[in-house]
């Protein structure tokens, strides 16, 4: 079975909408949407066959062979089995989402592309394909980031995300650069059964680290991930569930026993445990109804690094798994919510979400999977997580602090667009009438993938078996706790901006404060929470946009370079004749000495 | 090397010559259509004689001045293709055909000598007969290219006299001119006359091969002078230079390869930022593309520095594959130029205007970025990987960083084409179309199927070693 044919009735798809004129802009949709199908058909077949390696020599020369090697093994076909999964449901959402008959042919061929990227990544077991996945991968992703690039706000967002993702793909050339001409092989299997000598292989994996961060949007390069909201929500809805984003992660999963040979994990650890503090303070001070998903979104990968970092990589892998079916969900419901309020973006100017009755439903299924109810498929994730991390006390405790705050802040986003609309605030023209089937058929699909995740509990262990040793088990103290958080999460939210979101009146007021009928020590100990947590996010929002003035004045600083070398090339030819000797006078001084 | 002496050996040489007398003779019947023929025909028989010669590996010495052999006739060949591409280009675009394709029997003479060189004098001739008729085509398009051609006149006069005087330099350590003579080092301390020598090559050659900060004419040249004539100095002279670096190099100054190393790591770092940096802030395209061509140079002076002959398997194939980007890219901006389309922010949606155009543009630019699987990845990845086993990882990062710079600079125009302009349609003349095709078929296929080509990289650059 050639594994590598994946990818073609997606690139075959974008060539034909390449190809049909301006005015079929009608069918290239039904042409994505095809493709995707006969993708995932494709892909449950190769599902069926053994998995193997197979090895394209591309060229050779002086003992260096480049290979295209693919794989169909376990993670590979998890990674495969989740893309292909969720491109025909991206494509049926936007369907709906996506009405502009002048964006239709540019918007599915940047997606297929995107998706046949992806799914070259996720088949790969070599550098090369990988490379090639991976600059892919960044550049589809910067042309959809910006796809409405005529909004400013969407040109800086895509300029970030490939400025921030092209540090990565330095870091990434250089590493295969080094381990390509180390062991002559380009190849996962041939680095992992040799990777005796650790201390070379230390550069290149920090630098694949790196490369992963940027990707994966994790301290310092997470800033990107919430920029890159300006892209359509489909677009989202997709890096954010089950590609891009996950890439990182996976090549570190994938690397997984070098790095732990290489004593690596403790950066990954200290890394994931910095960003999912940043994801989950920003998550909870945020406005922008997408924005807080996205920082939702950094957390999520930060938990999976963690989970890296303490070497627990079955949880992880379950974690990796889950995650994908609610992000994807809860994406598409913002989406909703935007389109049925005039494409609002401030979350506290939605209103009426369960108006549609439809659209809420699918939405809790999302949010108690991400907050970890029992048996939603995010509490089996977290769980196992939690009873990975609890023989480290200090990472156990910022795991329940971040937990904590991701209930609160998940239901926080659920709430705030529930309140009726104020008569006296601006007439807002509300329509969730107008959100068509498309947009809510797919995320019922996920809403059940949310529920048959759960068995992954079960099936994983023995899925996984080829690549993981020790399978841990959910503890009960466990159980109690993720359900506990989340339930803690639902009353602050609950208590917060649903009884009375005057939240600040209710702090300032103590007698208002006190008249309202809660358990007043504990009241104040949840205030107290999401007050330090409020405090900490907006410091760290300083700190962001601090980084971010940094970045800034850093790419100030070349374009200024760039002015002083026009200037010195002024059309002059004696200047030229004298730049001529004084720079062979140069050389010279400088062989001499 | 074996002296194998046949008839086919002449063919190139003979060839060049008839490339002259018919130039002179286009003069006469000033029929313009049998001019092009004509050339065309003697260029496509060079080319196709050197191709069987490099392939059943024939090599010959010519009168102790010029050598038959893989490395030779490898770039005949591909000099041979660049040139029928400008000569096509010129033949759509030139005001004065005739007088262009004269000349350019001159510059095509002058090339194949260079890549034939046996001797360092033919390396002098060669690049000399090169030059100065460049500075004359420039000239005959018209008056206002006058600038252009005068300097270029200039500083290609000085870049000789450095290399006459270097060649003067090495005299006196060699039993004779030719390359393969074995410098002795006797009498004088240290050979330090000998680097003394490899400096004033590398410099003049740089004028050339456009390293900084002997390049500082490219951009207002490239810029001031016709299309074809730009693609002909980007595409074809600065190769020429690079293939008499070898030859100076690899073959003279061989046991000074520690030198020229270091040497080259600082050319190839300078060259590289200066021409990235530089295209950030242009608004002309064709000045944009001319300082990527300087940094594409720097990019090429890296398999120097690696100095091993997987550096040059590396450089060569980087000549190769900028030769066919840089040639293609100009043949598109000519035609656009003639449009009166020059700056940036006139590109903006000619993707509506003329579809084909934007997409050849955008293969060739983003093959020079080096996005697999183009051409343009294939060259930088050898050259990386060659720089990183000779131990300059500091130099490929760089390299790499640098190759990044310039996604900023090439995404700016391929942005700018596909922005949605409303834009009336314009045809793009048979010429142009021709040789972007023939350009990006060559970026596209050696760029996904590279084995043969990289093996005739490796056999030019192991013939290049046991001359």
């Amino acid at each position: 079975m050639t594994a590598i044919l994946i990818i073609a009735p997606l690139v075959l798809a974008a060539l034909a909408i390449m190809l049909v004129g301006e005015e079929h802009f009608k069918t290239v949709k039904y042409i994505a949407f095809g493709a995707s199908i006969v993708t995932l058909l494709f892909a449950i077949l190769l599902y069926q066959t053994p998995p193997g390696i197979e090895t394209y020599s591309w060229f050779s020369i002086a003992g260096l062979s480049f290979n295209i090697t693919t794989s169909t093994e376990t993670l590979n076909m998890l990674l495969m089995m989740l893309v292909s999964v969720m491109t025909p449901l991206i494509f049926l959402y936007s369907m709906g989402y996506l009405e502009t008959p002048s964006e239709q042919r540019r918007f599915y061929f940047e997606m297929c592309l995107f998706a046949a990227s992806m799914l070259l990544f996720s088949i790969s077991a070599g550098f090369i394909s990988l490379f090639i996945a991976w600059e892919m991968l960044g550049v589809t992703s910067y042309l959809l980031i910006g796809f409405w690039y005529k909004r400013e706000h969407a040109a800086t967002a895509a300029r970030k995300a490939i400025t921030t993702i092209l540090i990565g793909d330095i870091a990434m050339l250089v590493a295969i650069v080094l381990i390509g001409v180390h062991y002559h092989s380009f190849d996962f299997a041939t680095l992992m059964s040799q990777y005796q000598n650790t201390s070379f292989l230390y550069l290149p994996l920090l630098l694949i680290l790196i490369a992963a961060f940027t990707k994966s949007a994790q301290f310092p390069f997470h800033e990107w991930l919430s920029d890159a909201m300006e892209g359509p929500t489909p677009v989202s809805a997709f890096l954010h569930s089950s590609t891009m984003v996950k890439a990182g992660v996976f090549l570190i999963m994938v690397l997984f026993p070098l790095y732990s040979q290489t004593g690596l994990l403790p950066v990954i650890l200290i890394v994931g445990i910095i960003s999912a503090a940043i994801g989950a303070s920003n998550a909870l001070a945020s406005r922008h109804i997408k924005k807080i998903l996205a920082y939702s979104t950094i957390e999520d990968l930060a938990l999976m690094f963690i989970g890296i970092g303490l070497g627990a990589l079955y949880a992880t892998i379950l974690l990796f798994f889950v995650q994908s079916f609610y992000k994807a969900l809860l994406f598409m419901g913002s989406g909703a919510i935007m389109k049925a309020n005039e494409d609002e973006e401030d979350i506290f100017k939605t209103y009426n979400s369960s108006k549609n009755r439809k659209l809420y439903v699918a939405l809790l299924f999302g949010v108690l999977s991400i907050a970890g109810v029992f048996p939603f498929s995010g509490f089996f994730g977290k769980a196992l997580l939690g009873s990975a991390a609890s023989s480290n006390l200090p990472v156990y405790i910022m795991l329940v602090i971040i937990e904590l705050a991701g209930g609160i802040y998940i239901f926080r986003w659920l709430f705030i667009p529930l309140r009726n609309m104020n008569e006296k605030e601006e007439t807002v023209y509300i329509n969730y009438n107008s959100i068509p089937p498309t947009m809510i058929a797919p995320m019922y699909i996920l809403a059940i993938l949310i529920l048959l995740a759960s068995f992954s509990y079960i099936y994983f262990p023995t899925f996984l078996l080829p690549i993981v040793k020790n399978v841990q088990q959910i503890t009960w103290p466990e159980v109690l706790f993720v359900n506990g958080t989340a339930i803690v999460g639902l009353l602050v939210a609950n208590y917060v901006y649903r009884q009375g979101h005057r939240f600040y009146m209710a702090s300032k007021h103590k007698n208002l404060f006190n008249a309202l009928n809660n358990s007043a020590i504990i009241n104040r100990a949840y205030v107290a929470i999401a007050a330090a947590f409020m405090y900490t996010a907006r410091a760290i929002s300083r700190f962001d946009s601090g980084v971010d003035k940094f970045t800034y004045s850093f790419s100030e600083a070349f374009i200024e370079s760039g002015h002083s070398i026009k200037g010195l090339v002024n059309g002059q030819v004696n200047t030229y004749l004298l730049a001529f000797i004084a720079g062979f006078i140069i050389l010279v001084i400088a062989f001499a000495l | 090397m074996p002296d194998t002496t046949s008839l086919l050996s002449y063919v190139v040489p003979l060839c060049a010559t008839l490339l002259i007398i018919v130039g002179m003779a286009g003069m006469l019947h000033k029929n313009r259509r049998l001019q092009f023929v004509s050339t065309t025909a003697l260029l496509a028989v060079i080319g196709m004689v050197s191709l069987y010669m490099f392939l059943n590996g024939l090599s010959a010495i010519i009168m102790d001045s010029l050598a038959v052999y893989q490395f030779s006739m490898f770039f005949v060949l591909l000099f041979s293709t660049a040139l029928i591409l400008v000569n096509l280009l010129s033949y759509g675009h030139s005001n004065d055909y005739l007088s262009f394709s004269m000349l350019m029997g001159f510059v095509a003479a002058g090339m194949f000598t260079v890549a034939m060189a046996y001797s360092l004098i033919a390396i002098l001739l060669g690049i000399e007969l090169m030059s100065l008729p460049t500075a004359f085509m420039i000239l005959i398009n018209g008056k206002h290219h006058v600038e252009a051609a005068m300097k270029l006149f200039v500083l290609a006069a000085i870049s000789i006299a450095m290399i006459a005087f270097a060649i003067a330099l090495i005299f006196p350590y060699s039993p004779s001119l030719l390359l393969t003579s074995n410098l002795v080092n006797s009498g004088m301390k240290g050979g330090y006359l000998i680097v003394l020598s490899m400096l004033l090559f590398v410099s003049g050659l740089s004028f050339d091969a456009s390293l900084f900060p002997f390049n500082l004419w490219i951009p207002d040249v490239y810029q001031g002078a016709p299309g074809n004539i730009t693609a002909l100095l980007a595409g074809v002279n600065k190769k020429v230079a690079f293939v008499a670096l070898f030859e100076v190099l690899f073959v003279v100054m061989l046991p000074y390869s520690p030198q020229f190393s270091v040497l080259f790591e600082i050319l190839a770092v300078v060259t590289m930022f200066f021409g990235n940096m530089a295209a950030l802030v242009q608004e002309n395209v064709k000045r944009l593309f001319a300082y990527s061509a300087i940094s594409q140079a720097g990019y090429i002076a890296i398999g120097f520095a690696a100095a091993s002959q997987y550096g040059s398997e590396a450089s060569i194939y980087q000549i190769a594959a900028h030769t066919f980007m840089i040639i293609g890219a100009f043949a598109v901006v000519l035609w656009l130029e003639e449009k009166n389309i020059k700056d940036l922010k006139d590109y903006n949606g000619l993707a509506t205007s003329n579809g084909f155009a934007a997409f050849t543009l955008t293969i060739f630019m983003l093959s020079m970025i080096g996005i697999p699987p183009l051409m343009g990845f294939i060259g930088k990845f050898l050259l990386f990987t060659s720089a990183i086993s000779a131990g300059e990882i500091i130099l490929v990062v760089i390299a790499i960083v640098n190759s990044f710079i310039s996604v900023y600079y090439y995404g700016k125009v391929i942005f700018a084409m596909y922005a949605k302009r409303p834009r009336e349609q314009m045809s793009m003349d048979w010429t142009v179309a021709t040789v972007a095709i023939i350009c990006m078929l060559f970026v596209l296929l050696l760029g996904a199927y590279p084995q043969p080509f990289i093996n005739a990289a490796s056999i030019a650059a192991g013939s290049l070693s046991v001359l």
